[in-house]
């Protein structure tokens, strides 16, 4: 990288952007795991568990 | 060389795996070609010979040919997508990053997934809602004032395909950079050195060098990926379910034979799908083992 005029430090901003596309979807997924259906789509009763 | 008694064993040993192969595999596919030849449509099987109607109808369908388009749109998203973001991953973890291998199983990590579960996660986070129901990434844009990505995501009309696409490339992109990264590993360090002696910047060396080098793994790539994405059926029916703006020959194909009974109708599809995957699938097959077989 050295030619191009940069430090490899700089790599990191691309990678962490892209580590947070890759790591959202699986947030979603564990948070989802205790939130309630009927709060992420519309077509679903509203529950009466203990889901948050 | 095998004793005569050592190569009979292995006959014995192998066949039962070619006859359950010959079986299940290429006789219920000739199964299948000769029921797309036939009128069966109902539960009771019909073998009456109809000849290539079934494939006459299915190109005069317009149904069909929005599954084609919709097929066309996902391969180019789904496949330049992976091969572009894979790549672009590879070239960036391969300059010997500290926490190389952490960046490395993350971008690996969603390969381990079902399609179906990727495809209920995206259709919370690309939920199309819009107003005091708005949630998912449109949210994520609002709050921080990125107002022109808000969109209607998959059911955007044409392009909604590009959005099912984006939860694929999110799956697959990781398997293409760790290919590319093996490649690139792959490449004698002199190469390079021999490129930077001459005066040849980064990205020239990539351009130049480790691209042009890497056009075998680019292939297997397009073609791994490009079969994939005609079969495209789960992460279809996960995300948006049976939409005919977002049909593809495989939700057809389901829907033809389980929904409606039209069994030959069906069987043609599947014949078409078996017969595209294969003008993918045969050519790469036999430069793999040309190559393989070289010295």
């Amino acid at each position: 990288m050295k030619n191009l005029g940069l430090s490899k430090n700089w790599l990191y901003i691309p990678l962490l952007l892209m580590a947070i596309f890759y790591l959202l979807p699986l947030y979603v997924m564990l948070v989802t795991g205790f939130i309630c259906r009927d709060r992420l789509e519309d077509n679903v009763e509203p529950a009466t568990g203990d889901c948050l | 060389m095998l004793r005569d008694k050592d190569r009979y064993l292995n006959i014995v040993l192998v066949s039962p795996s070619i006859v359950a192969v010959l079986i299940f595999i290429y006789g219920f596919i000739a199964w299948s070609g000769r029921v797309s030849l036939s009128k069966w449509k109902g539960l009771t099987p019909d073998y009456t010979w109809n000849g290539i109607r079934n494939y006459l109808d299915l190109f005069s369908d317009p149904r069909f040919a929005v599954d084609i388009r919709n097929t066309l749109i996902f391969t180019g998203v789904f496949v330049g997508g992976s091969l572009v973001l894979g790549f672009l991953l590879a070239v960036m973890l391969d300059q010997g990053l500290r926490g190389e291998s952490f960046f490395r199983s993350l971008f690996l990590f969603p390969m381990a997934i079902s399609y179906i579960v990727t495809g209920v996660v995206w259709r919370w986070l690309m939920n199309p809602a819009m107003g005091s129901r708005m949630s998912g990434l449109n949210l994520l844009f609002a709050n921080l004032g990125l107002d022109p990505l808000v969109n209607a995501w998959h059911t955007t009309p044409k392009w909604g395909m590009a959005a099912i696409a984006l939860a694929a490339i999110w799956q697959m992109s990781g398997y293409t950079m760790a290919i590319y990264l093996a490649g690139m590993r792959s490449i004698p360090h002199e190469l390079r050195e021999a490129a930077r002696i001459d005066g040849a910047s980064e990205f020239q060396i990539y351009r130049r060098i480790i691209l042009p080098l890497l056009a075998p793994v680019t292939l297997s790539a397009l073609i791994i990926l490009g079969h994939m994405s005609l079969k495209v059926f789960d992460l279809i029916i996960a995300i948006a379910g049976k939409q005919l703006q977002l049909d593809v020959p495989a939700i057809y194909m389901w829907q033809a034979t389980f929904d409606g009974l039209f069994y030959a109708r069906g069987a043609a599809i599947g014949m078409i799908l078996l017969i595209s995957v294969a003008v993918l699938i045969i050519p790469y097959l036999r430069y793999t083992l040309k190559t393989d077989s070289q010295p």
